[in-house]
């Protein structure tokens, strides 16, 4: 299980070249969006939902270090489904729990365990200055893939 | 000589004993009115069926008003009937006797008489088969006394009524069984006595006429209140066999004759004992209903924001009207009797329901703390159908609330109709059993908003928060003065709904924002 947060972070070490820009000079020129309202912004959706019947209305619960932070945006499980923080930098823990719409009740439901993503958490760094972007991306089988970035202007 | 003594006094005894039982004998042919035989009052006289067909006659000259109590006696296996004629000339039906049973006697027990020619005729009734008993006699009895403030038969319709003054008694009869004369296909053969009472109205101020019917061994009455243009004003129908019937505080709008009209059920008889039937007039206090208020045509109009009432049967309702000055939120309570279980109705002026309050059970107020309303609206009171009927009197009270930032206006019960909220306080009542309250949240980002919650006193409610599409994100139960307090995510719009638990008409909840901040 530990290889998979860390793959996530070797993953966003490449994509922070993403932000990267070539200048006339041939320098290339990394340039991240100052944190003003949040630091840290958390993406959630499913990717391989291809039946309507099965794309739930849902939302994430978000707990930074174990404390409950809020919860993203309602949607559609396909959707994206985001949730704003702000942060002290430092090394932190983010954890998610999904729930979704009992449409009998009309109420939201927390998933059981069983159908909760794996791994349902990422560790990752928070530096001066920057806005970090998680986003956790759940497969058909119920793993998930957390990609982790700095947002950019 | 012995035997022919003994023969003889016996012969003598039987002849004694025959003449003592059946008084006087009919005399044939006595079959119309021109070969009728002359009978008197307090007699008895018998006659025989001498032919299926067979009529028997009998004249009476009465020479002073009276009341007289008419029987004649049954034959075995002979459905009889009687007739009653009045008049020498064109002699007019006044009252036909059928109880249509066989070997039955017929009794009218308050035939009215003035002086005149009388017919009595004896039949069969054509409900049987007709036939002749030559060997079995009835015996005709006409037993006179005067008349004391009592009913005077015929007063079968509303033409030949009895005159009854207020506040004095008048006894009558549940007899005949059956009246044949009456012919009206609702009612058919059913025998009514009716009454006049002659109404004058001092002032333009309505009275309630009150009209009270003893109780009969084993007759189940029904006493009904009519005007003179035949309109059915109130009925009494609520006790049963032996037990009494009133109609109570029945409006009158104006001067004129009303008829009161009182009828056993299931052609019972009692020619034994009399009812008493009485009258009473009250002036028209405007805290008071006034029937018939059974419609919305009738309702009577609430003039200082109180009335009280009276369920009068299990099926009366009353209606009243409330007239509304500017828009504004009522506080509708029905404070019923000890032994009364209300239902209370509220309506548009446009006769649209709104809705029931029935929250309460037998002797507890029903209440609705805030209709709010632009508009005059109806009231309807009633009682469920299966209760018995209720002694005492209800009250009900409308009042006008101060208008108060953030209070809710029912109907709020789902998303479309959700209040907006204005400042960072809303307060709302549960306004009946099972209410819901929906609020709107509205804003321009989205927040994570901070909510501060307080039941009303006594009360207990559940406090959900949605998404932007009604459904239930967090919900919180909240008890009593207990304050709970909780922060939600907001996506720029959203619902709060407040569910009663535990209804608390009179203290309301509060719930404090603090903006989205």
């Amino acid at each position: 299980m530990r290889g998979v947060p860390l793959a996530a972070l070797c993953m966003a070490a490449l994509l922070i070249a993403g932000c990267a820009t070539t200048g006339t000079t041939g320098v290339k020129t990394i340039t991240y969006k100052k944190p003003d309202a949040y630091n840290f912004r958390f993406i959630g959706l499913d990717t391989e939902i291809d039946d309507p019947s099965r794309d739930r209305r849902s939302y994430y619960k978000i707990f930074i270090d174990k404390s409950e932070e809020g919860r993203t945006t309602t949607g559609l499980e396909s959707q994206e489904k985001s949730c704003d923080a702000m942060l002290q930098p430092n090394r932190h823990l983010v954890t998610v729990e999904k729930w979704v719409l009992d449409q009998k009740t009309g109420r939201y439901i927390k998933l059981n365990n069983i159908e909760q993503p794996k791994p349902n958490f990422v560790y990752f760094d928070l530096p001066e200055d920057r806005i970090v972007v998680i986003e956790m991306k759940t497969l058909g089988d119920g793993t998930s893939e957390f990609v982790i970035d700095y947002e950019c202007r | 000589m012995k035997i022919i003594t003994y023969i003889m006094l016996s012969l003598l005894l039987v002849s004694v004993f025959a003449c003592s039982r059946s008084g006087k004998k009919e005399k044939e042919p006595n079959n119309s009115f021109a070969t009728a035989g002359d009978i008197s009052l307090d007699a008895r006289f018998t006659g025989f069926m001498d032919t299926p067909n067979d009529r028997d006659f009998y004249r009476l000259i009465v020479d002073k008003p009276g009341v007289i109590d008419v029987n004649c006696s049954g034959v075995k296996g002979i459905n009889l009937a009687v007739k009653v004629w009045k008049g020498e000339e064109e002699p007019r039906l006044l009252k036909w006797l059928d109880d249509n049973r066989k070997s039955s006697p017929e009794r009218l027990a308050n035939l009215g008489v003035i002086p005149g020619t009388y017919y009595f005729e004896v039949l069969q009734s054509d409900r049987d088969t007709r036939k002749a008993s030559s060997e079995s006699a009835y015996e005709l009895e006409l037993k006179s006394r005067e008349a004391i403030s009592e009913e005077s038969e015929p007063n079968d319709s509303k033409d030949e009524a009895d005159s009854i003054h207020q506040d004095r008694e008048i006894t009558g009869f549940y007899s005949p069984a059956y009246n044949r004369l009456n012919n009206n296909t609702e009612n058919l053969h059913r025998e009514e006595d009716w009454f006049v009472v002659d109404v004058v109205l001092g002032s333009d101020m309505p009275a309630l006429i009150t009209v009270s019917l003893s109780g009969v061994t084993e007759i189940n009455a029904i006493l009904s209140l009519y005007d003179a243009d035949d309109n059915l004003i109130a009925t009494a129908d609520n006790g049963g066999a032996g037990e009494q019937e009133t109609i109570t505080g029945a409006g009158i709008q104006k001067s004129g004759s009303y008829y009161i009209v009182v009828a056993s059920k299931g052609y019972t008889v009692n020619n034994d004992e009399p009812y008493t039937l009485k009258v009473a007039m009250l002036e028209r206090d405007s805290g008071v209903e006034m029937e018939k208020n059974d419609d919305f045509d009738s309702a009577n109009g609430i003039v200082n924001n109180v009335i009280t009432g009276k369920i009068n049967s299990r099926k009366d309702r009353d209606l009243f009207l409330y007239t509304v000055a500017r828009p504004s939120a009522f506080r509708i309570e029905l404070r019923p009797a000890d032994d009364m279980d209300t239902i209370c109705s509220i309506y548009s002026k446009d006769n649209e329901k709104i809705i029931d309050i029935n929250n309460s059970g037998s002797g507890r107020k029903e209440v609705y703390p805030n209709f709010f309303t632009d508009k005059d609206f109806y009231i309807e009171v009633s009682m469920r159908s299966r209760d018995s009927l209720p002694t005492g009197e209800y009250v009900l009270s409308i009042t006008p609330l101060e208008e108060t930032e953030g209070m809710e206006r029912e109907p709020n019960n789902d998303t479309p109709q959700a209040n907006g909220i204005k400042g960072n306080a809303i307060s709302g009542f549960t306004s009946f059993r099972g209410d819901k309250d929906y609020f709107r949240l509205s804003y321009d980002s989205r927040v994570k908003e901070r909510f501060e919650i307080r039941s009303g006193r006594g009360g207990e409610i559940r406090v959900s928060v949605t998404d932007p599409l009604g459904y239930i994100i967090k919900t919180v139960d909240v008890k009593g003065d207990k304050k709970a307090i909780f922060s939600e995510m907001i996506d720029k719009k959203g619902y709060i709904l407040v569910e009663s638990l535990t209804e608390s008409y009179d203290y309301p909840y509060t719930i404090n924002l603090r903006g989205g901040e």
